[in-house]
């Protein structure tokens, strides 16, 4: 036994645990922070800074100080920052394996907090935008700078005159194909050569004797008779179609003159400034306004992008093929499940408190909040995993947050009710491009966000009602008319904005609705109305000058036209002679 | 303190038979293979400690082996992947997998079980190939090393004069 043992090995292992033990005590915290400082950078996609770690497990207390998590869209700008975070562990669990945190809570929680140094992480790239809003007809706003802007936007209106014209010519087209047709089916030259072959076959002299020729007479009266019918059929036909084609040319002369006229009824519109159609025109601002409004929507988005990895987390059970091999690093491999006798989540976050301050456009509230039953399995635990949050503030408005989110079942679904009433603002930039920049430099805000994500459907409907509001807009365009309009805009005082965006099996559905469209549109017309009015004879000129142009096109075809009149005409006279014949004796 | 350090430095070294050598490489191969930082490197830990085995060798092994190991990260997993997924040993996984120990032991991860059951399979024939070597190298190389410049620079260097009259002493 003395030969294979030493005994004070056995005091050296007693010294190697307890080595163990100090470096423990010592750099377990160190550790620990290292741990949740590199899995969190990989989850989140940009740099997670922790201050401070504090780990007892004896009492099973969990402690984390000064947690920054960066936005990997923002670098300099935090998706959340906590001042310190304490969780409360259920000791019993860790001896399985499991994370079970009683009650958690986070203290000094704020969203969008600026940092002191960019968060981004070498050779990770932020995934891409999502495209919320609808693509829209661009309306050439530089077109404005122009130093005849104005008269090279009152070119492409459209108006009805133009538009009848095209009408105009569709319909004569239609007219002379329809004619033609029907006149191929009346008698034919050959057919009239025909009848009057019979004619001169009746006519010719009677020979023998008078016995003879009176007969004869009466025969070819009969024959005469005979011969008048089939030309008084034939003359009807064409009468008809005569009569056809004399009402169809009168309509289509009417709608001529009709045309020719639509000057004076379209620069009656103008002046009333009802009829003034471009391009774009239909959403003026909500094109200015999409982008920035994609972004703001998209920072929303981030803090899912975040989660959506840990909660769409695949688990490994015995049987199931893995989804990939692991990487090759030390520690990895995969952990296969088995069967619990008494089931339990590896990870459950029963109750978590939230406080903090919120700050948005110098908007500034504090918030509590409760997070509750976020597990790994949530199928044991039951209840959806959820997120309430309130906020009031001094100087008035509130917000209310709920998200839920469901795992119980294969497929994920959530849904999100986002209220505020009465948040007063100040410098949100809605736009900030030169041709046209809107900001609003003080408002009251009231915003209604639901969002539902099931199986086979994903929908966003974002309501805002911005009063009270106070706005600055400019234009860099010299042109008088672009500056007017501006001016207009900004006497608004008051507007909506809906964004509503649905993604299911049928396709994606999005549109993008602002009551700045239509007072946008409103003083447009107005504007353009008086620059219309002040040159009213020009304008009337270049509006007659356009349809007569138009017009001249259609002489041609309506030439045509009118020739199938003489066909008609000649027919009708050839049988009408025809018929009124006599034989002599 | 110097002097204490070389002391127990020596008694690290201070088993140095063939089979000393060959289960102390043996055991560092367990180490070397399977995630250092598992339940089940604690009871070898202890057998090295306990054995009358060389300490010094079973940590180059370990070194060695640690490096290999790498490379046959993959296998592991595969092979732990069968063994768990294996429709026999299901009721005896069950039953492990509800013993919390057993859970610290992470037996139920793919690249720790297939890496122990490798070092396992391996350790008895790892050890008498081992054994062999070293006796084939006493026998047949020792001297022709002994004989390289290098090696004589060393004995003759302070440090190799302290580690004798150590041994010596010891």
């Amino acid at each position: 036994m003395q030969r294979l043992f030493r005994w004070w090995g056995l005091a050296a292992f007693v010294a190697v645990i307890a080595v163990l033990a100090l470096l423990y005590a010592l750099f377990m915290d160190s550790l620990l922070r290292h741990v949740i400082i590199r899995s969190g950078s990989t989850l989140v996609g940009a740099k997670v800074d922790l201050a401070k770690v504090e780990l007892h497990l004896l009492d099973g207390k969990l402690i984390l100080k000064q947690l920054q998590i960066a936005n990997a869209r923002a670098p300099m700008r935090n998706l959340l920052s906590v001042e310190t975070l304490s969780a409360d562990l259920d000791v019993q669990q860790l001896w399985w394996r499991r994370v079970h945190i009683e009650r958690m809570q986070l203290l000094g929680l704020q969203f969008d907090s600026a940092r002191t140094e960019s968060g981004a992480l070498p050779g990770v790239k932020p995934s891409g935008a999502l495209e919320l809003l609808p693509q829209m007809a661009q309306f050439d706003w530089q077109m404005l700078a122009d130093k005849n802007g104005w008269e090279k936007l009152f070119d492409d209106l459209q108006l009805d005159s133009l538009q009848s014209v095209a009408a105009l010519r569709t319909e004569l087209k239609t007219a002379e194909t329809d004619f033609k047709q029907r006149i191929a089916q009346l008698p034919t030259n050959e057919q009239l050569k025909a009848y009057e072959n019979r004619w001169q076959q009746i006519a010719g002299k009677a020979q023998g004797s008078q016995l003879e020729r009176a007969l004869s007479f009466v025969s070819k009266a009969k024959e005469l008779d005979a011969l008048r019918r089939d030309v008084k059929a034939e003359l009807a036909k064409v009468k008809a179609l005569k009569s056809q084609f004399e009402t169809s040319r009168e309509r289509l002369q009417q709608h001529y003159e009709r045309v020719r006229s639509a000057p004076e009824r379209d620069l009656a519109q103008l002046l009333a400034h009802t009829s003034v159609d471009l391009p774009g025109t239909d959403k003026l601002l909500s094109n200015v306004l999409g982008p920035a409004l994609n972004t703001r929507l998209n920072k929303g988005v981030d803090y899912y992008r975040v989660a959506e990895p840990w909660l769409n987390k695949a688990r490994i059970v015995a049987g199931q093929h893995p989804d990939a091999p692991p990487p090759p690093a030390r520690f990895a491999g995969l952990d296969v499940q088995f069967v619990e006798q008494l089931p339990q989540p590896l990870f459950w976050l029963k109750q978590a408190e939230l406080s903090g301050e919120l700050h948005w456009q110098q908007w500034q509230a504090s918030f509590e909040g409760l997070v509750s039953d976020v597990a790994d399995r949530p199928e044991l635990v039951g209840e959806p995993s959820r997120l309430q949050l309130k906020a009031s503030a001094q100087s008035g408005g509130d917000m209310q947050l709920l998200i839920e989110i469901d795992r119980r079942q294969p497929e994920l679904s959530a849904a999100l009710q986002l209220k505020a009433r009465a948040i007063r603002f100040r410098d949100l930039a809605l736009a900030e491009t030169p041709a046209l920049a809107l900001q609003i430099e003080q408002g009251l805000l009231d915003l209604d966000v639901s969002a539902q994500q099931q199986p086979a459907l994903s929908e966003l409907k974002t309501t805002a009602a911005l009063h009270d509001v106070q706005l600055r807009m400019s234009s860099n365009s010299a042109e008088r008319f672009a500056q007017e309009l501006v001016a207009e805009l900004a006497k608004t005082t008051a507007f909506e904005l809906e964004l509503y965006w649905r993604k299911d099996a049928q396709g994606e559905q999005r549109s993008l609705n602002s009551s700045l469209d239509d007072i946008a549109k409103a003083a447009f017309k107005r504007v353009l109305s008086v620059r219309i009015a002040a040159k009213k004879a020009e304008v009337k000129a270049k509006l007659q000058a356009r349809i007569n142009s138009e017009l001249a096109g259609l002489q041609q075809q309506w030439g045509d036209y009118a020739a199938l009149e003489n066909i008609l005409r000649e027919q009708g006279k050839a049988l009408e002679d025809m018929s009124k014949r006599e034989l002599k004796r | 303190m110097l002097r204490t350090l070389f002391k127990f430095f020596v008694l690290l070294n201070s088993e140095t038979s063939p089979w000393q050598l060959a289960f102390g490489a043996a055991l560092g191969m367990v180490l070397g293979l399977t995630p250092l930082w598992s339940l089940h490197n604690v009871l070898v830990l202890f057998l090295l400690l306990l054995l009358r085995v060389n300490i010094s060798f079973a940590l180059l092994s370990m070194a060695l082996c640690a490096g290999l190991a790498y490379g046959f990260d993959n296998q592991f997993h595969a092979l732990g992947w069968q063994v768990l997924n294996a429709p026999m040993l299901q009721d005896l996984f069950n039953a492990c997998y509800n013993i919390p120990l057993l859970r610290w032991a992470q037996f139920n991860n793919t690249v720790v079980l297939g890496s122990l059951l490798v070092s396992v399979i391996l350790f008895l024939p790892f050890a008498v190939l081992v054994r062999i070597g070293i006796s084939a190298y006493r026998r047949h190389w020792q001297a022709r090393f002994e004989q390289l410049k290098i090696v004589q620079l060393l004995k003759a260097s302070r440090w190799y004069e302290a580690l004798s009259r150590m041994e010596t002493g010891a």
